[in-house]
């Protein structure tokens, strides 16, 4: 009997652990604040391709591509797609040092063949707002470049109410 | 014991994988939003536009609105904040930060929904200034599949 009562205490203290209300939970206001001004991962990210023109300086263009890190691990990626966004995969990340995270997939859009899959990326921060990301491309074995830059906080006046 | 720790955990992660399958492939107010533009046209026909503002309503209760800038895909976050539902037809939307109205800083804004069908959705907000409802149709972001392949 002991053992049992033990057994559910010890299973309660899990699970209130997990659930993360033995500590004070932000609240939603928080929560998307820290996502919105965030320094690290975290947040709204567009692709961008970095080139270097025959004459002048590199320069970066911004692409229809997005990726949505969110507080919680989940991650999902929208594509634009004739001046609308689709979704295309969604999933969960996981930090596995301060360079690399892993991606795991739940539902690709475009290759269900990669549901379910688990890809290691590597990342470095070039500054607050931009990140240099690389994934390895198992069919060619190399790693490709990617770069991202966060979705700044602005915008134009009377557009949006 | 050990069985008891990994049905928790996975208990754990499963919330984890629902609660995001909950945004993405949610039929309720959750969801990414395309706001649409209702245009008239001859014999009573209209036509929808879709508008390049989107309005994400996560299931942990934050919201963000997004525009891109089609021209450029110059993309920016408009404003961001909490929300509530009130009813099944009301939700509050409490702004903690606007960039394009910054008066609207700490705001809470009361808003009306309906869902047409599962992908369309027809809300208002109340106009203090002109002490009217204004209205707005936004359509689901949905997954589809796409042409090419970032990753």
């Amino acid at each position: 009997m002991k053992k049992l009562e033990l057994a559910a205490l010890l299973m309660v203290a899990v699970l209130f652990v997990s659930c993360g209300i033995c500590k004070k939970r932000p609240t939603s206001s928080e929560q998307i604040t820290s996502m919105m001004e965030s320094k690290s991962l975290l947040g709204v990210w567009q692709q961008a391709i970095a080139g270097q023109p025959s004459i002048g300086k590199a320069y970066i263009q911004k692409i229809g591509n997005y990726k949505i890190m969110n507080a919680d691990n989940t991650l999902y990626t929208l594509f634009d797609r004739g001046g609308s966004l689709v979704i295309g995969f969604y999933g969960s990340y996981e930090m596995t040092s301060d360079s690399t995270f892993t991606e795991k997939i739940i539902k690709h859009g475009q290759n269900p063949s990669m549901n379910g899959s688990e890809d290691l990326l590597r990342f470095k921060m070039i500054d607050d707002n931009t990140i240099a990301l690389q994934y390895f491309n198992s069919v060619y074995k190399r790693w490709i470049p990617e770069v991202w830059v966060r979705v700044p906080l602005s915008g134009p006046a009377g557009l949006l109410r | 014991m050990k069985k008891s720790i990994l049905t928790v955990a996975l208990m754990v992660v499963t919330c984890m994988a629902f609660a995001q399958k909950d945004l993405v492939e949610s039929k309720s107010l959750i969801g990414i939003w395309q706001q649409a533009q209702v245009n008239k046209i001859s014999d009573g026909q209209s036509k929808i536009i879709k508008t390049p503002i989107y309005k994400v309503l996560n299931a942990d209760k934050t919201f963000y609105c997004f525009l891109i800038n089609n021209n450029e895909l110059n993309t920016n976050i408009s404003h961001f904040g909490s929300y509530e539902i009130t009813s099944d037809s009301t939700f509050t939307e409490s702004v903690t930060r606007h960039y394009t109205s910054p008066s609207m800083d700490n705001s809470v804004s009361q808003m009306r929904f309906k869902l047409l069908d599962e992908n369309t959705l027809l809300m208002q907000y109340y106009n203090d200034a002109n002490k009217v409802w204004v209205p707005e149709v936004w359509l689901r972001v949905t997954p589809r599949k796409p042409v090419t392949n970032i990753n």
